[in-house]
């Protein structure tokens, strides 16, 4: 066999689909009839392997299996699977997937059809010229209409749907199909063994024992243990200490060549030095030119990060930087707050991130923490003509220095069936949307085009969308630019004290509702003290919405004889400890929960 | 710490039955009158007072004896009788003790009462809980106004000259005139003592499944506190002392027994769920009355000798056993003290803990301070105590020193 031709019985692939359409079910079923892990040993969906994604039913970190098998022209053929995950928050890493591959299984489910993800994966796939497989899922339902479901697939993307195999992941049928398929028409790796080498970041962990392994795509060349290699976007370089294979666990092995897909240890200290889109290359003998692609992280949406208990200040940050060196994405510093202390404010993709970097925080590392509202990056053009970005609330300046501010937009793509167009476009429109365009896909499947502000679209938006389509309704959105706004910073007083934690910027138009929601939950939320309590918002000096927390009254126990003396120090206990769940604030001692709260905006209340 | 050695014991007797059970009441006692249930009861009684008395040297001293309950005046004058005579015998107990028996209106006769007397009780306890028969009959009691008059005459008679009267306020029925006329009923009846209990509605009674049911209602907490500090100064007009949150007494008629709880003194209890607090040690009985009889009837109990013995922890009738750390005592002597009038005085704290009260709580000063600027607490440099509106939210001032 030639030194190429090894390359022939490679194929890389990823599985790409709309969130639930059954894609991580559908790896779980192709491991399992490449004989991998046997069927009983499964855990469900086993490439979700954080407990958080299986319980979200979303993958969010990458997991890359190689798998052998044998196919019916005779020839045993390697697999390497790459997932991807599922969330619009991590488009870039799916795009970076993709470029690790040659083809992508799309897989769309027969009853429910072609969404909004669905086409933004095609895209992003078809922008990495990968070949397509579209799979029609979940055709052991009663409700599959896979005639209709191919000819949207063919209308609406324009890929020929007429071969796509029929299948049942959770059953099972259709399988073998699939990856007879797989093997006759996604290409081989084509790259060039004696090159120089060209790899691909597409994602990296961080192990306790082997430092960052990353996990990377051969282009040209090959690296074995001892090179030394040259991370091309960040220029920084590293020793190889280990090559391998994913089984998906590392499995060493002597070299990576081109074509191949595995995972290189070099003693690196945190995943964003390995930078996801990255090229390695060998330094001795550098290739030419990156690969394309490559993008910095950039965070989207911030919050205040602060620990609920101030001496656990050391314990999250080292949680944050232990979080850090696994998500590059992920993007933190210190700051200081008034009402809080000690913190941080970080950065994030999306709220679905922020959302689980935080209960990743309490999980996996039993910290309480406090979250403040999250915010986007306003630019703020000052009177004397400077421009600041502003992410957090409080460092707006004073309003008489602000000539105007701008705030990030982002283009929405929302998909739904035709009987919600009515509830949707009400929503878009309360949530300040510009409607750009609108299309029937089919008959009864409308895509709506909206230009919205990424601070409406941040809060509960995707909730909103889903329960108002029963589930069906699907969103894509990016940024696109910076648009002039009227927002205000509104802060919330308690006994008259303003407590910057709880400050946001909001339109102008929504400000009072928000105002009184806030006052409103706080009520609900800050416990009786000795004396009243005023919960104010306001713009500036102007109060737009008050409440008042009444003074308790009575707190006593009538009896207190000899046998109620231990009962009663527990019950005493019980307050202390609740106590020590609150954060004060001046006089005013507000329970952790507060924080949480007042960002669930319901705008049905 | 230590218990002050010259201060004698409080003997506490549990008798856990009743003619019928109220509807708020969450103290263990068992409804109905089985006389032989009582009988056996008795003697587990007297055995649980023969093992711990059973050494004669170093016999345990007491200055005060209160029979509770339950309802301890439902029972024969002659079971009543052995007990005392059983505690006599057993211990060491004062000539000028007060003996205190709790009483039920409808359960008192004259002839219990002379009966009383000849057994040296001095002291009777009256569960008057109001004088308004609608409201009695709301609580589930089973005696009327004129029950209680007549109780108090009768005792009178048989020559108690220390009376006290239990009220409860903040009970379904009970507005604010009715309480005024309960209390001046009261006052009229010239009681040495007096005791009035906010309703707590307790899980596991009646009037708890009822609130949950929504068949009661709780009276608002805006009346309950104006009924409470109209009752203060009503009593502080009449001329009794208000001692404790729920406690007025005449002059010298503080309850010698209860105010051991509260002082930190020392406490033995017999029967079943009765509580102890001696040498450091706080531990009970179970609440339940077939055990706690069977488990006296138990020729085994050597733990009789010492009250640190860990025997005494795995004995059969024990439920709770638990050996206070300094700070479990210097907690529950803050939030006892606070409980009374006279509150926390430094100077017993350094005599009892060995530290200045400062010392050990410093940390806690600057919270404490919040409540004396806002007028709940008096602090100064011999005590430490709640003021009238501070008695109102006294858990959230108690809870800073556990």
């Amino acid at each position: 066999m030639s030194k190429k031709d090894y390359q022939q019985y490679i194929r890389n692939f990823s599985i790409i689909a709309h969130i639930d359409h059954g894609k991580s079910t559908l790896a779980d079923r192709i491991i399992e009839k490449t004989g991998l892990v046997e069927s009983r040993d499964m855990k469900e969906q086993f490439l979700d392997n954080m407990e958080l994604e299986r319980e979200r039913g979303i993958t969010i970190k990458l997991q890359t299996t190689r798998l052998m098998y044998h196919s019916q022209d005779g020839n045993d053929y390697i697999f390497n699977l790459i997932d991807t995950p599922g969330h619009v928050d991590f488009n870039y890493e799916v795009s970076r997937s993709l470029a690790a591959c040659e083809g992508a299984v799309l897989v769309v489910d027969a009853t429910q059809g072609v969404e909004a993800q669905t086409l933004a994966n095609v895209y992003l796939a078809l922008d990495e010229d990968l070949e397509i497989l579209p799979v029609l899922n979940k055709i052991d339902l009663a409700s599959a209409r896979p005639d209709e479901t191919r000819e949207e697939i063919e209308e609406v993307i324009g890929l020929d749907a007429s071969e796509a195999p029929l299948i049942s992941a959770k059953e099972g049928i259709g399988i073998e199909e699939l990856l007879e398929d797989v093997v006759k028409n996604i290409p081989a790796p084509s790259g060039n063994p004696e090159g120089k080498l060209k790899a691909l970041i597409f994602d990296s962990k961080y192990d306790n024992y082997k430092g960052v392994i990353i996990y990377t795509r051969i282009f040209d060349g090959e690296v074995t243990k001892g090179d030394i290699i040259r991370l091309m976007n960040t220029g920084k370089k590293y020793e190889v200490t280990e090559v391998g294979i994913c089984a998906p666990g590392p499995v060493p092995t002597d070299v990576l060549k081109a074509g191949e897909v595995g995972y290189i240890c070099g003693s690196i200290k945190q995943v964003s030095d390995a930078r996801v889109g990255d090229t390695i290359t060998l330094d001795r003998d550098p290739a030419d030119e990156m690969l394309p692609g490559y993008k910095k992280a950039q965070s989207m949406v911030y919050c205040g990060i602060y620990p609920a208990e101030g001496e656990k200040y050391e314990n999250v940050k080292d949680a944050l930087e232990k979080l850090q060196v696994n998500d590059a994405a992920f993007n933190f510093e210190p700051e200081t707050s008034t009402a809080l202390g000690f913190g941080f404010r970080c950065g994030f993709l999306g709220l679905l991130h922020m959302e689980i970097i935080v209960e990743r925080l309490e999980r996996e590392f039993d910290l309480a923490v406090i979250t403040t509202s999250p915010s986007v990056i306003y630019r703020v053009v000052k009177t004397d003509g400077t421009v600041e970005m502003i992410q957090n609330p409080t460092n707006l300046p004073p309003q008489q220095e602000i000539s105007y501010i701008e705030e990030p937009m982002v283009k929405a793509d929302i998909m739904i069936p035709k009987e919600y167009v009515g509830g949707i476009m009400e929503l878009c429109q309360e949530r300040r949307g510009k409607m750009i365009h609108m299309e029937y896909i089919t008959e009864t499947r409308v895509q709506l085009h909206y230009e919205m502000p990424l601070n409406e679209v941040i809060y509960d938006f995707f909730d909103a969308l889903k329960s108002k389509t029963r589930g069906y309704g699907s969103l894509d959105y990016e940024f696109i630019r910076y648009e002039r706004s009227n927002v205000v910073k509104m802060d919330i007083l308690l006994n008259k004290e303003l407590v910057d934690a709880f400050s946001m910027i909001v339109h102008e138009s929504k400000a009072y509702a928000r105002g009184r929601f806030v006052c409103e939950k706080l009520k609900e939320i800050i416990p009786m003290h000795q004396f009243e309590v005023p919960i104010q918002a306001a713009i500036g000096q102007k109060v737009i919405a008050r409440e008042t927390v009444k003074a308790y009254r009575k707190d006593v126990i009538a009896k207190c004889y000899g046998g109620d003396i231990s009962r009663k120090k527990k019950l005493l206990e019980k307050q202390k400890e609740g106590k020590k769940r609150m954060r004060q604030f001046g006089t005013v001692e507000v329970p952790q929960e507060a924080f949480t709260a007042v960002l669930k905006y319901d705008e049905n209340k | 710490m230590k218990t002050n050695k010259a201060d004698k014991a409080g003997l506490y007797v549990h008798i856990p039955f009743c003619l019928r059970k109220c509807l708020y009441c969450d103290f263990f006692s068992k409804s109905g009158s089985d006389e032989n249930l009582q009988k056996e009861y008795v003697q587990a009684l007297i055995r649980e007072m023969e093992f711990y008395g059973s050494r004669q040297e170093n016999r345990i001293k007491a200055d005060t004896v209160f029979l509770g309950g339950g309802t301890p005046s439902i029972m024969k004058p002659a079971l009543t009788a052995a007990v005392i005579e059983a505690l006599r015998k057993n211990f060491d107990i004062d000539t000028e003790a007060e003996i205190t028996i709790e009483c039920n209106p409808a359960t008192l006769t004259k002839e219990k009462l002379e009966e009383y007397r000849k057994d040296g009780i001095n002291r009777l306890s009256i569960g008057a809980q109001s004088f308004d028969d609608d409201v009695l009959k709301r609580l589930g009691r089973v005696h009327s106004s004129q029950d209680i008059i007549q109780t108090v005459r009768m005792a009178r008679k048989a020559g108690f000259g220390n009376i006290n009267i239990d009220l409860m306020f903040a009970v379904p029925g009970l507005d604010m005139n009715k309480w005024k006329a309960s209390m001046n009923k009261t006052l009229e009846l010239e009681p040495e003592h007096l005791s009035f209990y906010s309703l707590e509605i307790a899980e596991g009674t009646p009037f708890g499944e009822m609130l949950r049911q929504g068949i009661l209602e709780e009276t608002p907490v805006e009346t309950d506190r104006s009924m409470y500090h109209w009752a203060m100064e009503t009593i502080d007009r009449a001329g009794y002392d208000h001692y404790e949150i729920s406690n007025a007494a005449a002059e010298g008629r503080k309850c010698r027994h209860n105010m051991k709880y509260w002082t930190f003194g020392e406490y033995m209890g017999f029967g079943a769920s009765a509580h102890s607090f001696m040498g450091g040690v706080r531990y009970s009985n179970i609440c339940d009355i077939g055990r706690y009889i069977s488990s006296m009837s138990n020729q085994d109990m050597s733990w009789g000798e010492s009250f640190s013995r860990q025997e005494h922890a795995a004995a059969d009738c024990t439920e709770m056993y638990h050996v206070n750390s300094f700070e479990d005592s210097a907690s529950e002597y803050v939030f006892t003290a606070l409980r009374t009038k006279e509150g926390v005085i430094l100077e017993d704290f350094r005599e009892r803990f060995g530290s200045r009260f400062w010392d050990v709580y410093g940390r806690q000063r600057g919270e404490l301070e919040s409540f004396v600027r806002s007028g709940h607490v008096i602090s100064d440099s011999r005590h430490i105590a709640l003021t009238g509106m501070g008695i109102d939210i006294s858990n959230r001032i108690m809870a800073i020193f556990v």
